[in-house]
């Protein structure tokens, strides 16, 4: 396995998976951002809560990223639980999103987010000192434009992958969708189908 | 209950020979008179000419079968089930986004219908320099005969609001510009084609000729990937496939051999290239997985101050071929103006900027109109195309270097657009750059867009046009197949697919793919019921 995975992670799996599941959306972002939780074994999370892709450190880092990303497409930092909830729901549809990739895909996708959580890429690509969690706003922000403009190939590209599984995750959503003032599913075909 | 009639429910339920083969739990064997690997343009017709000539015909499809009730409009169901890499397929610098297809019918299960015969220009240039005999006049018939079967016609409704701005502004400017026929039949005019058609009005492959075949008798193998051929003496004397797991990503374990008379190639010029360096096909002219062409294409995004809603109505319905024509079809590239429909996933990943930026125009999405210029590369000399080659684990992966002749394109292409928006009444004008931004006059807009750094990765480029790879040639020294697909060198074995286009086309390639499918399969036909 990549050696990123070998330092002391932030959360383990369990203890994402876990949150996810005892507390629902708020608990469970709450903790990415603050900090561990206590133990529980795997076998007691249902398949359908399991993370496929995604673990809780590059999680936490697509969960920070989020909202500097979205602008104000995102909630606001206040109300804290809508915030969180939304990025337990955001963490869940990119990790499906990576999960229906081809094989090759998903191996890049990987790659890339263990750079920004190894400390050393993430202190020296990155640009952050602290982990994630504890990461400024305008830290992240200054990380996204410095890849994005970047003379090196290798970050643009990084940056553009970031920005496609962001805003696809987020502009997956049918709530995000309306927001933005699209309709959805036509209304003609829905009544014919009968799910109006 | 659902009004609308699912041809494929209807079909299965009258005993089409249909095998899911990720629900195989030990290795089979089929044996027929000819497979087809690919089920999308080239691989549908194909199936329907040779199935309907008495022939036992094989289908093998990577893809899922849809039934209708799968094609629930929504982006996020999809373009993970139903294009390549969830829509988001790359060369393998990142630099092009590509859409294909990967579900039965392949891309027109998802195209938005736009049809045009292959360009008069193109077929010169392939006979002029390429010796091949496929004349205006030679494909005129087969033209007319593929253009019967799907209803490609005139459409008759006015083009919707997306579409209706480079119509206006292709007038106010005095540019030509003509209304796109599309291959439909009782459309509802949704705007929903890229979704997977809900009402089968689309004639695509997936509710014409592939049910057509398997009435025939055909058989069809779906979420099953052709791996390679095995190659002796100059012939193919089996194939080997890998059924998927039931989520059609990974090799199961199962394996799946077939042997047959004969092997027809068509699944797309990404992965038949693929398949054949797999496979080991003797390459005497180098070309093979060589002269890949894309269209490769850069979008002008534009707000008006009236509701535009770009994803309502027939996606595609006004094109202007004006700047096609300015230069000679081998100078400085030419390029061809349409419209995409925007719905909001991919519109998202699409638009440049983030934060605020990108946020502010989300929510314009209502009044966000986009046009497209697709570069026909292939035919000046520095434009040589992309190359298809394996990776370790032998997938497929696309290299194409976009050099000066297309961005120099590029740029004259972001200019004519902007121009055209403004002269069409928008209020800002976005070329999708990450250096741009929203230009509020036609000047400002030319002086930025005469500014842009031309480099990978800030400026979008996207594709959704493969073509070229395994290309017609004369003789094995100047191509991988001869002008009826027939693969140099080997005697049961041809290409039918947009992979043997030795250039690209210059205009969405559908109905050039059907046509010369169509031709080749037929002389196919007529050999193989002498053989």
């Amino acid at each position: 396995m990549h050696t990123a995975k070998k330092s002391t992670p932030l959360l383990t799996r369990r203890q994402f998976l876990r949150v996810g599941l005892a507390g629902g959306a708020v608990l469970l972002t709450a903790r990415l951002v603050y900090g561990p939780f206590a133990r529980m074994r795997l076998a007691e999370v249902p398949e359908a809560e399991q993370l496929k892709t995604l673990n809780p450190r590059t999680a936490t880092a697509l969960a920070a990223i989020a909202p500097v990303m979205l602008g104000s497409a995102f909630p606001p930092a206040e109300p804290e639980e809508t915030r969180l909830g939304a990025q337990h729901a955001l963490v869940r549809a990119i990790d499906a999103a990576i999960a229906a990739m081809p094989a090759p895909v998903q191996a890049e996708i990987s790659q890339l987010l263990d750079l920004l959580i190894f400390p050393p890429t993430r202190r020296l690509l990155v640009g952050l000192r602290e982990e994630w969690a504890r990461a400024e706003q305008d830290d992240i922000r200054g990380f996204l434009y410095r890849w994005r403009e970047s003379r090196f190939q290798l970050l643009r590209a990084g940056y553009q992958g970031l920005h496609q599984l962001v805003c696809a995750g987020w502009y997956a959503m049918p709530a995000s969708q309306a927001a933005v003032g699209y309709p959805g599913p036509p209304v003609q075909w829905k009544l014919a189908e009968g799910a109006a | 209950m659902s009004t609308i009639a699912d041809p494929i429910a209807a079909g299965l339920a009258r005993g089409w020979q249909v095998v899911d083969a990720s629900t195989l739990r030990a290795d089979t064997h089929y044996e027929a008179d000819v497979v087809i690997i690919g089920t999308g343009a080239g691989g549908g017709v194909s199936a329907e000419v040779l199935s309907q000539a008495g022939l036992k015909v094989l289908l093998i499809e990577e893809g899922p079968l849809p039934l209708g009730r799968d094609f629930r409009l929504l982006e996020s169901d999809a373009y993970p089930q139903l294009y390549q890499a969830c829509a988001a397929r790359q060369t393998q610098d990142k630099a092009i986004t590509i859409l294909q297809g990967r579900a039965v019918g392949g891309s027109t299960t998802v195209n938005w219908t736009s049809s045009f015969r292959t360009p008069p220009g193109t077929l010169a240039v392939w006979h002029e320099r390429y010796d091949l005999p496929l004349t205006e006049a030679e494909m005129r018939p087969w033209f007319e005969q593929i253009e019967t079967r799907l209803s490609i016609h005139d459409w008759p409704e006015a083009p919707n609001a997306n579409n209706a701005v480079l119509a206006r502004g292709a007038q106010q400017l005095g540019i030509s510009h003509g209304r796109i026929r599309r291959n439909v039949k009782g459309c509802w005019n949704l705007g929903y084609c890229g979704m997977g058609c809900p009402t089968h009005a689309k004639q695509s492959m997936l509710v014409t000729t592939i049910p057509a075949a398997l009435d025939a008798g055909a058989r069809l193998l779906t979420r099953c990937r052709a791996w390679r051929l095995n190659l002796t003496a100059g012939e193919v004397s089996g194939l080997e496939c890998q059924a998927l797991d039931s989520a059609g990503l990974r090799a199961n374990g199962v394996r799946i051999t077939v042997r047959a008379r004969h092997y027809v190639l068509a699944g797309g010029a990404i992965n038949t290239p693929a398949l054949l360096l797999r496979s080991r096909l003797p390459d005497a002219s180098g070309r093979l997985g060589k002269r890949t062409f894309l269209h490769p294409t850069v979008l002008s995004a534009a707000l008006f101050a009236e509701r535009v809603d770009a994803w309502h109505g027939a996606p595609q319905t006004v094109y202007s071929d004006h700047f096609l024509h300015t230069q000679e079809i081998d100078g400085p590239l030419g390029y061809k103006l349409e419209t995409p429909p925007v719905h909001p996933l991919l519109a998202s990943v699409t638009l440049t900027g983030l934060g605020e930026s990108h946020a502010a125009l989300m929510r314009q999405m209502p009044h966000l109109h986009v046009m497209l210029a697709l570069l026909r590369d292939g035919f000046h000399v520095d434009s040589q195309g992309g190359e298809v080659s394996l990776d370790d684990d032998g997938h497929a992966r696309l290299a194409y270097s976009l050099n000066d002749p297309l961005w120099e394109a590029a740029r004259r292409a972001w200019l004519s657009m902007a121009e055209l928006q403004f002269a069409a009444g928008a209020r800002q004008v976005l070329p999708i750059h990450e250096d741009a931004v929203p230009y509020r006059s036609w000047p400002d807009a030319r002086e930025a867009i005469r500014q842009l750094p031309l480099e990978i990765l800030r400026a979008r480029w996207v594709s959704a046009h493969v073509m070229g790879g395994a290309m017609m040639g004369k003789d094995a020294s100047r191509g991988v197949v001869n002008a009826d697909g027939a693969c140099w060198g080997m005697r049961n074995l041809s290409v039918l697919d947009g992979s043997v286009f030795p250039t690209s086309i210059g205009a969405n390639p559908q109905l050039s793919v059907y046509a010369l499918a169509l031709r080749n399969a037929t002389k196919l036909a007529q050999t193989l019921g002498h053989g």
